[in-house]
């Protein structure tokens, strides 16, 4: 049989036509994600690398890790320590010194050995020791012998021990009221696991990148380099877990946002830009919560011209911060006028509120030279972020003060901090322990960066004596009480340029139950007791 | 030939070392510390100088760049990479393991482009002026115009979150296997790059015909008596696909560029997702294991084109 040219061309393009839908179509429901029922697919919004405790703080592997390595405590829907593998609050002395925490009975490991104290002194001993490459080594600072481990001169921390099976003491030299909420979230590592690894090689053990012994609701499974990570129910958690699968995919923001539509997302968190377009879409549920993570600008204090409170004062007023959170987080957010968060915010501090002449009259005030501009630093990409740092510029012009936008990359704005190179420094954060001493990290004296979160190298000798004052009550309320006078001096003081937390924002799928968010210190381990979830 | 070939490799060993120095002194000349990126500022509670002084030991970078170039060419030369910085994986382990997804997206794209690329630049060259040629060249015209990126997005908005036939992202569906399942992943990125590849290389073998089908010899063998389709396929284009290959070689880094951006968009595990975290990291041994991959690509790729011009047209010779 003879074909001409152009008939074999037609029966090629149809062939190539019909082979791709048929390849399109070999599924029923081929953008759905697989498992059905029990299976969950949730959204990553950045690629995971390793799952240490021990490691620098990373979302992604913090997220993963508080599905598979549970800690003795977590943080509740008003940002306070609330027991997980604890049985209950932990004890302090009346010299705040001395901490006993009282584990649950009968916990066990996912492959069914019992957790006990001995685990939590073996974690707690490999973070405090900087040889096994712990950046957490600082929180330890404090405890009995820590300091010896760090120098090489012992091997454990004497103020770590184990009273039974179920008890843990530690006791630190000064009072540090704030150890347990700095210590307390700390995933939790297996001594039967990693017991005999030697102190030097503990970092790099293969277990943290695939760690399938744990004590959450699910134990890992694989991680699928840069596609996903698979989870399953831990068998041996202390309530029985209704989820029976888990996918954890890192996707970009527009794909997850797009796949709840299609099926293949159950729950993704959403960045506050994403929500007309998600909202409009049928069987998707969104929820959001207040969070402790914020975004801040941060004055370089290193600068004669930002050393006057007033100057700080009237950068605060000069931007209109409830309106940027009204247009740019669509209302999902709070303006803050402190760093402290949560309980310890007293009533009565100034609100700072929108008033561009309050703003010319302190900075004439302060001396202010309006003849030099100013430069904002900031790391692109965050579409929140981006639109701030314009109406900041604008906002400030309009009450005389030049400011020049300058675009880094992360570790270039790393770079200006150590340098003290910058003047304006826009950066997200969080208040990263529920207690509030963790803003002595940012605020302190002693604490400017480097050795502490300070990188504007703010100092007060007032504030920080009533943040050690409060940090050596034992007492919470009392404590709390301290806190709230310290938060007073803060706002008056002005260290940040506080502009805004944005509000941890979910959306999950219909046939997802039981899903209640939470900020936490990272904002995106954002939600709470995924043993409670249940799937339609 | 074969003194060609030695000759060239030796020269490419020689400005292989060369890069890998350039590399390795740039990559450290970006601004910032790879360490002190890896904790937040906020975080850092006491002990944070502590930390960072004891990573950069654990990671070599208190030393001299000299000395951390010989400590990185003594491993190098052995076959090891380093070790991330960041996953504290080996680099030779972590790039072995993303070759072959972005082969596979490569390889796809560069089949299917060709082929699409010699039909419709065959087509629009033996219709010159016809609707089917100004088709054509609108269409590749297209392919090179539009960012990558913009094209995987569209892609994705109307095969998989309109249509819903295609999956939007990854190499596989989560928890199923089979061959099926992952080329059916592959076919959304595969063809977007596809489209991309064949862009440019319509537009050569379109050129490259007409000027053969004006050709003295050309109009010989119709003379002859030769089919027009015998012409075409057996003279006209085998001539004009000689330029092709040159082409095709030095297209293939420019086609890894374009991989790089549709695994983002497409969150394929490939080669591409891999420098950009390193990069954004200062993963500063994973940059430089890639950017010696991208290398040897682009020297392994003139060699052989300059071999294959040899091989095809006799008129060439390598000395």
């Amino acid at each position: 049989m003879h074909l001409t040219y152009r008939t074999r061309l037609l029966a090629a393009a149809v062939g190539v036509t019909l082979g791709a839908g048929a390849l399109a179509s070999c599924a029923s429901d081929p953008t759905r994600g697989a498992g059905g029922g029990a299976t969950l697919n949730m959204y990553l919004y950045q690629k995971p690398k390793l799952f240490s405790p021990l490691a620098p703080p990373n979302g992604p592997d913090q997220l993963v890790m508080s599905f598979v390595l549970d800690s003795l405590y977590g943080a509740d829907a008003n940002y306070q320590l609330t027991p997980h593998l604890a049985a209950a609050a932990p004890k302090v002395s009346a010299d705040a010194r001395t901490f006993t925490f009282k584990l649950r009975t009968g916990l066990k490991w996912s492959d069914g050995k019992p957790f006990t104290a001995k685990d939590v002194v073996f974690s707690f001993n490999a973070m405090a020791n900087p040889a096994t490459g712990s950046a957490q080594a600082g929180r330890f600072a404090d405890v009995t012998g820590a300091s010896k481990v760090a120098d090489g001169k012992a091997d454990t921390v004497s103020g770590i021990t184990a009273l039974d099976g179920t008890t843990v003491r530690v006791t630190t030299d000064e009072p540090d009221a704030g150890l347990p909420a700095l210590i307390g979230m700390l995933p939790l590592m297996p001594a039967h696991i990693l017991g005999k690894v030697p102190a030097k090689k503990l970092g790099d053990d293969a277990f943290f990148t695939a760690p399938t012994v744990g004590t959450g609701a699910f134990r890992f499974v694989t991680y699928k380099t840069d596609q996903y990570v698979e989870l399953a129910a831990n068998p041996n958690f202390r309530t029985p877990v209704a989820v029976k699968k888990v996918f954890l995919k890192p996707v970009t923001s527009d794909v997850a946002t797009g796949q709840l539509g299609t099926g293949e997302m159950d729950l993704a968190q959403l960045s506050p830009t994403d929500l007309p377009s998600v909202r409009k879409q049928q069987n998707i549920t969104v929820t959001s919560a207040h969070s402790p993570g914020f975004n801040r600008i941060a004055f370089n204090q290193t600068q004669e011209r930002f050393d006057d409170p007033r100057v700080r004062q009237a950068f605060l007023v000069a931007v209109d911060r409830k309106t940027l959170v009204a247009k740019v987080l669509a209302g999902e957010g709070f303006v803050p006028n402190t760093s402290f968060y949560g309980d310890a915010v007293p009533s009565g501090l100034d609100p700072y509120g929108y008033d561009p002449n309050r703003a010319k009259r302190l900075l004439k005030q302060a001396g202010w030279d309006f003849s030099k501009p100013v430069t904002l630093t900031w790391v692109p990409g965050q579409r929140d972020r981006d639109t701030a740092a314009t109406v900041v510029q604008s906002q400030l012009e309009a009450v005389g003060v030049k400011v020049k936008l300058k675009q880094v990359q992360a570790a270039e704005l790393t770079d200006s901090y150590t340098k003290k190179s910058f003047d304006l420094a826009m950066f997200g954060g969080g208040n990263y322990a529920t207690d509030p001493w963790s803003v002595d990290a940012i605020d302190a004296c002693d604490q400017a960066f480097p050795a502490g979160g300070n990188v504007g190298h703010f100092c007060d000798a007032g504030l920080d004596k009533l943040m050690r004052r409060a940090n050596g009550i034992a007492d919470p309320a009392q404590r709390l009480s301290v806190y709230k006078q310290a938060a007073k001096v803060e706002n008056r003081q002005v260290p940040y340029l506080w502009l805004y937390n944005p509000n941890t924002i979910w959306a999950n799928s219909s046939r997802l139950t039981g899903f209640r968010p939470n900020g936490t210190f990272t904002n995106e381990v954002g939600f709470w007791d995924p043993a409670a979830w249940k799937l339609g | 030939m074969a003194v060609f070939i030695t000759r060239r490799l030796l020269l490419n060993v020689l400005v292989f070392a060369l890069i890998s120095v350039g590399i390795f002194l740039l990559v450290r000349a970006a601004p910032g510390d790879p360490v002190q990126m890896m904790v937040s500022p906020e975080q850092l509670q006491s002990g944070g100088p502590a930390f960072i002084a004891a990573k950069r030991h654990e990671l070599g970078l208190d030393q001299s760049l000299v000395a951390q170039y010989a400590h990185w060419l003594g491993g190098a030369l052995t076959g090891d990479l380093g070790t991330s910085f960041v996953s504290r994986r080996p680099v030779t382990a972590m790039l072995a393991e993303r070759i072959g997804p972005t082969v596979e997206l490569m390889g796809v794209a560069l089949v299917v482009g060709l082929v699409v690329a010699i039909v419709l630049g065959v087509a629009a060259g033996m219709r010159r002026n016809s609707f089917l040629d100004y088709g054509a060249t609108g269409l590749s015209l297209g392919a090179v115009s539009l960012p990558p990126f913009f094209l995987g997005i569209v892609g994705i908005y109307f095969f998989s979150l309109r249509a819903g036939i295609l999956p939007s992202s990854g190499m596989t569906t989560p928890g199923v296997s089979g061959a099926l399942d992952q080329l059916r992943h592959l076919v959304l990125p595969g063809l977007i790059l596809a489209l991309i590849t064949a862009g440019p290389f319509t537009r050569y073998v379109r050129g490259g015909l007409v000027d053969e089908l004006g050709a003295d010899y050309v109009r010989t063998a119709e003379a002859k008596g030769a089919s027009r389709a015998r012409v075409v396929v057996r003279h006209a284009l085998r001539n004009s696909l000689i330029p092709l290959i040159t082409v095709v070689m030095y297209q293939i880094p420019q086609l890894l560029a374009g991989a790089v951006v549709i695994e983002q968009v497409f969150s394929w595990p490939g080669m591409g997702q891999l420098a950009i975290s390193s990069i954004n990291q200062q993963d500063y041994p994973v940059i430089i294991g890639f950017a010696l991959w991208v290398a040897m690509l682009v020297l392994l790729c003139n060699l052989i084109a300059d071999v294959l011009y040899a091989i095809v047209d006799p008129r060439v010779s390598l000395r």
